[in-house]
């Protein structure tokens, strides 16, 4: 059963579907990858160094004293998954820039495509992060009401596109306010 | 309207009752913040550690108090222009200019001091700034409401040319307003006994644990105590027996008088831009639910109140441009022609013409009960096989018996929840025991999203979740065409939409 309305022939409205959505700048996959690498490293490390100078001694004391290496593999295989999503969930995101609103994909296994029509956007603003800088990425953040859940976040994009993109959307909310 | 009788250009202090009212205020916070503190000076009878406690604890109430009412004799407020202008601060002065513009609305409050002394609370509630809410202690009734009928005539006059909707803010004395319903002492009854008396029960367990684990800190066994005045609980089952039907009884009494307390003499109305509620016994408010600023309203019920007939209404309300907090007027013990009448005052008249009903795939099922029951199912299984001094046999029935509550809960909420669209509101309905209905207007919609998990991209379904200011509605389970076409449609409303939605 499709939704069909009386008025209005849903066949003849704009559809997201047909659109082409732009991918965020290669570079970016490489960014989230390298963030994930450090992350699980870090906890690697916490984990190995536990290791070595307490759980070497109480060999054998409670369950994870005698079989720490587990724990190690643990957090190896985690960090592998997670390092390879991450990569996935980059190349998944992209956008696209309509009349009237902006599209965002995002997510590999939990995949989520956020539409936000420029009459209900309350500011929008770039952001770098200090990978993003490494990089030369920015992100586009932009707010509406509907709570920190909905707001719109499109990483890896070059930080010129990212203003441009951002006075677009300024201009837009701008045109609609004056309506 | 009458000209008021008092002059707001001269900067004016709080009634005198102000200073009663900070007075309390101040030890409640004390009260609330030594409440554990006070638990061990009785109990704990002069051990040196409570003194310690106790005399800081004193000298820091006296000098919060002593600064509290030097701040009553230096807060002034007055009008200049169009701005309600407020002084404050003992030590370091600020003033406040509150422009009429940003002003949303003015809600009274009374609580049990502020009803004796005939004054009343006044909450200035403004868009925009972070800390959106100002508040008057204590005004006499009559400047109270000359205040806010000047603040409200000024906003009117300055906004003749602008949008109707703005002009809306606060429902007047004056204007003629609808009954819509009214609690009367049976109907409060209804409601208090049929509140979810779990919650109670958990919120009194959890008051015991915190009493006992503050005594316990400072040194007093609560147990002895207890065996002592009470009798041996190391029985369990003595304990159940005895304990289990007091708690119950005690948090049925719980409920009944806080909800006496909240809901008495519980009024709605309707005004010509949106709903008034006035309630409580001892802590009288009013307060005003405009139209604009209501984005969704919801109604639940659970099977007590089902069968009484009742439905707990809620005004989802977005509270400032920011909305940093989310705002709910709830309205307890409404019938079904309530909830009618505040659907036929809210929305406009053929809302609800050609409205098409939906249900979500069966699918939802299979994967609720996979994740929920099977797998957890399964898990119960592999203890006994792990550890195998427990019984199998017992593991098994209990897993089957999870499997078969999580089929069965399932399929009753795949069946219940249901959703319906037209060209102006979207509704949804949901439930396993009770049932909730959400209903918004599509102009409120924020923002939409499509989710998808790996398994609904294989089978071509999707979740569409539909983000308002004041939280989201999710539709689960749906085709992606179908998820995709209503995606297309919402969008080309609110997009096509000139209303303000706030």
């Amino acid at each position: 059963m499709i939704f069909e309305n009386q008025q209005i022939n849903t066949d003849s409205l704009p559809k997201v579907s047909d659109l082409i959505f732009l991918k965020v700048e290669p570079k970016y996959v490489t960014v989230s990858m390298i963030a994930s690498i450090v992350f699980w490293g870090f906890l690697f490390l916490a984990a190995f160094i536990l290791k070595l100078y307490v759980f070497e001694e109480r060999k054998g004391e409670g369950i994870i004293g005698g079989n720490f290496e587990y724990v190690l593999i643990l957090i190896g295989a985690l960090a592998i998954i997670s390092t390879y999503l991450s990569i996935q969930g980059a190349k998944v995101k992209s956008y696209a820039l309509r009349q009237n609103d902006i599209l965002f994909r995002t997510g590999y296994i939990w995949y989520k495509e956020i539409a936000v029509p420029f009459n209900r956007i309350q500011h929008s603003e770039v952001v770098q992060g200090p990978i993003d800088r490494l990089f030369d990425l920015s992100t586009l953040k932009i707010y509406t009401a509907g709570g920190s859940q909905s707001d719109l976040k499109i990483p890896g994009l070059k930080p010129q596109k990212a203003n441009q993109l951002k006075e677009i959307v300024t201009l837009k909310v701008g045109q609609n306010e004056e309506e | 309207m009458k000209k008021s009788d008092f002059d707001f250009s001269k900067p004016i202090r709080q009634s005198y009752i102000a200073i009663a009212i900070i007075v309390y205020k101040t030890f409640k916070v004390i009260f609330r913040q030594a409440l554990p503190f006070v638990l061990i000076f009785f109990l704990g009878k002069g051990s040196k550690t409570v003194d310690y406690i106790l005399y800081p604890v004193i000298v820091l109430s006296l000098i919060s108090l002593v600064l509290s009412i030097i701040g009553y004799f230096r807060f002034y407020f007055y009008i200049k222009g169009n701005e309600l202008i407020v002084q404050k601060g003992v030590i370091k002065r600020k003033t406040l200019n509150i422009d009429f513009d940003r002003i949303q609305t003015i809600n009274f409050e009374q609580n049990l001091i502020q009803q004796i002394f005939g004054v009343v609370g006044l909450v200035v509630d403004t868009a925009g700034s972070k800390k959106n809410e100002f508040s008057f202690d204590a005004l006499d009734r009559d400047m109270a409401v000359a205040l806010r009928d000047t603040i409200l005539s000024a906003k009117r006059k300055q906004n003749t040319s602008d949008t109707p909707l703005e002009k809306s803010s606060i429902t007047q004395e004056e204007e003629s307003l609808i009954s819509i319903l009214k609690l009367e002492i049976p109907d409060l009854i209804k409601i208090g006994v049929s509140q979810n008396h779990l919650r109670s029960l958990g919120l009194i367990i959890a008051f015991f644990f915190w009493v006992g684990d503050n005594l316990r800190q400072a040194g007093i066994n609560s147990e002895q105590y207890a065996e002592d005045y009470f009798m041996d609980l190391s029985n369990p089952f003595t304990f159940m027996l005895f304990m289990f039907p007091l708690l119950i009884l005690v948090s049925f009494v719980i409920s009944l008088i806080t909800t006496v307390f909240k809901y008495f003499d519980l009024n709605l109305w309707r005004g010509s831009k949106g709903f008034k509620i006035s309630s409580g016994l001892f802590n009288k408010k009013e307060v005003a639910a405009m139209d604009h600023k209501i984005q969704m309203i919801t109604w639940s019920d659970n099977p007590l109140k089902r069968l009484l007939g009742i439905k707990d209404l809620h005004f989802k309300q977005a509270s400032s441009e920011e909305v940093n907090s989310k705002k709910s007027i709830s309205v307890a013990g409404c019938y079904d022609h309530h909830i009618q009448a505040v659907k036929r005052h809210y929305f406009k008249k053929h809302a609800f013409d050609h409205l098409q009903e939906f249900e979500i795939d069966r699918r939802y099922i299979y994967r609720q009960v996979l994740y929920f029951g099977l797998i957890p199912g399964l898990i119960l299984i592999t203890i006994p096989i792990l550890f195998s001094e427990a019984s199998l046999l017992w593991f098994c029935l209990a897993s089957i018996f999870w499997i078969a509550y999580s089929f069965i809960t399932n399929t009753v909420k795949h069946k219940k929840r249901r959703y319906s669209i037209n060209k102006s509101v979207f509704h949804m309905k949901k439930g396993l025991f009770g049932n909730s209905e959400y209903l918004l207007k599509l102009l409120k919609i924020q923002n939409i999203q499509i989710t998808q998990t790996f398994y609904q991209r294989r089978q071509q379904l999707a979740n569409l979740k539909l983000y308002t200011a004041s939280g989201n509605v999710t539709v689960p389970y749906i085709d992606l065409n179908q998820a995709q076409s209503l995606r297309d449609y919402l969008m080309y409303k609110v997009e096509t939409n000139k209303e303000k939605w706030m």
